[in-house]
């Protein structure tokens, strides 16, 4: 850090009276001998309370005249004493911990504490709990007869009314606490700022618990019902002696809810006889439970096709399929495809902070013990509504969006990818928990796609990718030569900010040839051969190395594109003068002139070429020859730039005959030297943005100068090539950068032009 | 003016209501008086507790208060200045347990000259009009620290940035800020004491 950066940094510090003891001296000596500079920072400042009272005041106009009322109250007649704490409870003092409390304020108030009152108001309602769960009649055995899942159940008439009992004592019990949990809903309506967090914990706790009581409510209702069935049917026969039974009693009375359909690494199964380690292959009941408590996973199918995959350190309790398919989340993460649903029997997770209730979506869950992080809900399709456990709110949360049920945050669907446009300027972002291979096929059930190696060389093997504004979503398509044979296609949805396999690999690759027998194109490494068409929403791919069993086999001009609407993919055999598309050629899309310009290396047939989507039809504009570079169109100027290998050539898409410029720039040496980089044009900051690892360059096309941005975060870069792995995502106006099936994705968002 | 009396008549019965009717249009101004010559303060809070104090005794002193001799405003001012020394003075016996560079800044900018009577809102339409005009992330992160009141600590991490580089943006955004109500306003801020 510069000296004059120093003072800087110790001025903007000082001012948030953040500075320790060291800085305060060092400060104090830069002052005492600058009068000039003390001058200008006393007059800082005095701005900086212009600054605290101007903007303070936005956040809550009132705040100052309606403390002072109070103040003013409290200090008329002799017992102002007690009427300023009257005062101070209208008004609570402010307690940021950013902002170091008034000394004064606390000497006059003779260290009140404004959360008390309430906080023993709740603590007292607490202990009515307690009080009432103390006085609860200790009949664990008759309450364990009733369990649905039990060993034991009630069959005979004073069983039944036993069951009917212990039904009114929870009903009972039930009432209370709604009683009580209204109260501490009054005392949390009339609790302000810090005493409401406090404030609501108490209410969660006690919402929790009277969620509790009801479920068990529900339980002994049913046991009921089951021994008001047995008490009216007919009494057997006595005539056949029925022998005891050593086998367990049977659970299995109990209907199949799911199926432990997956298990890797530690899973338990929790049921009312015990808990077991998961194999797998386990059927789950009515009470049972899964818990994955290391870094597992566990899957669980429904007989109608719906799925939930638990995530490492997830306990998911008390599966239940009456009134639809009910379980309780009590922590970690769960991922559900939910097929549609009757109305009337929705899919419910309960989590301590609220209920998810699902027809039939795509969706995640995120639950933290904490409750001020609380439960996140992400819909990925589909839609789910949230409804939150401190009061009767909910939200319909749909596709794309997320929302929070968590104590102080507002219950509102958010859009997903809100988290990356809404990064800062000149900094990198990870997404977490967006690992490539998460979605990679099952490599046993495709055991000829293997190369090498698998899924790593979709990205490692000289693959490129494409970026689809109109499904905001990147695409990846690679593999090929000798690495990896599986042709499947893959996205990255920026909407729900995760990967989605779009196709299968084919199982049988037909190496080295152009087509395998399913029609699908073999696997390829696709270098800078790909762009997304946007009118029709197709991805265009062309050249690169073939899947074979040996390492140059080329791909030739057969060009494929695939139809995102269809799933599908096709060779429309254009018309014209084909590029030979050889390596290492480059392509970009201009949605101006609604084509791909492709910079063709082949020495014996070099050029410029152009792919009319609409007429399906190739044209040679010039023959210059390109090598290894990465192309982007500006397109504001219609420019077409063809950067690396020392040069920055730009071509004139706007022109009848687009004609090749070479750019003399200054400031990018380091980056236009290399190749095989990812580059591409920010239209929000008018910027050709490039990116190899390390620092982000960006070009002024008005000035010819790049300037490097140097933020910390940056991924480390693929060692063969970022290609259009790089691209720029208009939706979030930042850059999305894949470097590996095993690392997460990344954004980078440029700094604010000047 | 009828009813400025009956406000001035219902005060000296005691009604805080009255008064504060009469002191509402000077809020603004009484405040920024305090921002601008009261002891260094780290927070709004701080700052809002002497005006208070000083308004709390300006209610409790209406015997000395003759709409003869003057605006309520005028007077108004005279106590907040008169507990605004009052406050100087404690804050450095305070100061001798521990230095603090802020206070010594301003101990050395001196005393003013002339009258301490700011007219506030001005100032806060200036600032406002400046606001606008700051780069995006400056102006984020000056709204993160005034207005949501976040610590350098909690401004670094929303936006991704080193704490030092929160304490520089937010030293010359303010510098700029200031400059620029100045020239909007007319109005010098003074780095001065009492």
């Amino acid at each position: 850090m510069s000296d004059r950066s120093r003072l800087e940094y110790l001025l903007g510090k000082a001012l948030g009276a953040e500075l320790d003891a060291g800085e305060e001296a060092e400060l104090l000596r830069a002052l005492e001998s600058d009068a000039s500079l003390a001058a200008e920072f006393a007059r800082d400042a005095r701005f900086h309370g212009l600054l605290s009272l101007a903007l303070g005041e936005e956040q809550n106009p009132d705040r100052f005249e309606r403390s002072l009322a109070a103040r003013l109250k409290a200090s008329q007649g002799d017992t102002a004493f007690l009427r300023s704490l009257e005062a101070k409870i209208k008004d609570p003092p402010r307690s940021r911990p950013s902002f170091r409390p008034s000394t004064r304020r606390k000497g006059r108030a003779g260290g009140w504490r404004p959360w008390l009152p309430p906080l023993i108001a709740c603590a007292g309602v607490l202990v009515g709990i307690a009080l009432v769960f103390s006085l609860r009649p200790a009949n664990r055995s008759s309450e364990d007869a009733a369990r649905p899942g039990s060993s034991k159940r009630p069959e005979s008439p004073p069983e039944r009314a036993k069951a009917e009992e212990e039904r009114a004592q929870a009903e009972e019990r039930v009432s209370r606490l709604q009683e009580q949990e209204k109260r501490a809903a009054e005392a949390l309506k009339a609790a302000t700022d810090d005493l409401k967090r406090k404030a609501e914990e108490a209410f969660l706790d006690i919402a929790r618990k009277r969620k509790e009581e009801e479920e068990r409510l529900a339980k002994l209702r049913q046991a009921e019902e089951e021994a008001r069935r047995v008490a009216t049917k007919p009494v057997p026969e006595p005539a056949v002696e029925e022998k005891p039974s050593l086998a367990p009693k049977r659970p299995e009375t109990q209907a199949v809810v799911a199926k432990l359909e997956h298990v890797a690494g530690e899973v338990v199964l929790a049921s009312s006889s015990g808990r077991a380690v998961a194999k797998g292959g386990e059927e789950l009941r009515a009470g049972h439970g899964v818990e994955v408590p290391g870094g597992g996973k566990a899957r669980l199918k429904y007989p109608d096709g719906t799925w939930v995959e638990l995530g490492p350190g997830t306990e998911l309790k008390d599966l239940r399929s009456e009134g639809g398919k009910r379980s309780h989340l009590v922590k970690g993460h769960v991922r559900a495809v939910v097929t549609r649903q009757a109305k009337d029997q929705p899919m419910v997770f309960a989590t301590p902070h609220g209920d998810a209730t699902v027809l039939g979506t795509t969706l995640r869950i995120v639950v933290d013990p904490d409750p001020r992080k609380g439960t996140r809900l992400d819909v990925d399709e589909g839609k789910v509504r949230l409804t939150r456990s401190i009061d009767p709110k909910f939200v319909e949360v749909p596709n794309g969006h997320y929302a929070v049920a968590a104590t102080g945050i507002e219950l509102i669907a958010r859009r997903i990818s809100s988290i990356v446009s809404g990064m800062a300027p000149n900094s990198w972002m990870t997404v977490s928990g967006t690992h490539l291979r998460e979605v990679a096929p099952d490599a046993s059930k495709y055991p000829q796609v293997r190369g090498i190696a698998n899924t790593e060389f979709v990205i490692d093997s000289w693959s490129g990718g494409a970026f689809d504004p109109r499904g905001n979503q990147l695409i990846l398509w690679g593999g090929g030569v000798t690495n990896y044979h599986g042709n499947e296609l893959y996205a990255f949805k920026v909407d729900s900010l995760k990967w989605e396999r779009l196709t299968d690999p084919t199982p049988n690759p037909a190496d080295g040839r152009q087509v395998n027998g399913d029609g699908t194109p073999n696997s390829r490494a696709t270098y800078n051969g790909l762009a997304c068409i946007t009118n029709p929403d197709r991805l265009f791919a062309l050249g690169g190395y073939m899947a074979g069993t040996t390492t140059n086999v080329e791909a030739g001009n057969s060009l494929w594109t695939f139809d995102f609407a269809e799933k599908r993919w096709k060779e429309p055999n254009p018309t014209g003068s084909r590029p030979p598309a050889g390596f290492p050629s480059a392509c970009s899309y201009d949605p101006l002139t609604r084509r791909v310009w492709w910079c063709e290396a082949t020495p014996s047939a070099p050029g410029l070429y152009s792919y009319d989507c609409d007429k399906n039809l190739w044209v040679r504009h010039t023959s210059d020859l390109f090598n290894l570079q990465t192309s982007a169109v500006d397109t504001r100027r219609g420019l077409l730039f063809i950067v690396g290998n020392g040069e920055v050539v730009a071509y004139s898409l706007r022109e009848k005959n687009p004609t090749r410029k070479v750019w003399t720039t200054v400031g990018g040496d380091a980056f236009i030297g290399q190749n095989q980089f990812g580059l591409d044009y920010d239209p929000a900051s008018d910027r050709i943005v490039g990116w190899h690892g390390g620092p982000v360059y960006s070009l002024n096309p008005e000035t010819r100068a790049w300037t490097v941005h140097a933020a910390p975060g940056a991924p480390a870069k693929t060692p063969n090539g970022i290609f259009g792995r790089w691209r720029y995502v208009p939706s979030v106006k930042a850059f999305i950068a894949v470097t590996s099936v095993d690392e997460n994705v990344h954004f980078f968002k440029l700094p604010t032009p000047r | 003016m009828a009813e400025q009396e009956r406000l001035i008549a219902a005060w000296r019965r005691g009604d805080f209501d009255a008064f504060l009717q009469l002191v509402r249009p000077h809020l603004v101004s009484l405040r920024a008086l305090v921002v601008f010559y009261g002891p260094p303060a780290t927070s709004l809070w701080e700052t809002d507790d002497l005006a208070q104090d000083a308004l709390i005794e300006a209610f409790q002193s209406i015997g000395q208060f003759d709409p003869a001799r003057g605006e309520i405003r005028s007077w108004l001012g005279g106590v907040v200045r008169n507990r605004v020394r009052r406050a100087w003075q404690e804050s450095l016996r305070e100061r001798k347990r521990r230095q603090n560079a802020v206070t010594r800044a301003m101990e050395m900018a001196g005393s003013p000259e002339g009258k301490l009577d700011p007219e506030a809102r001005p100032l806060v339409e200036a600032l406002r009009e400046c606001l606008e005009k700051l780069p995006e992330q400056g102006g984020k992160m000056v709204r993160a620290h005034y207005a949501e009141r976040l610590s350098g600590e909690e401004i670094a991490e929303r936006f991704k940035v080193t704490l030092p580089a929160v304490y520089v943006t937010l030293h010359r955004v303010r510098r700029a800020l200031r400059q620029c109500v100045e020239s909007r306003s007319g109005f010098r801020v003074e780095g001065v004491h009492p």
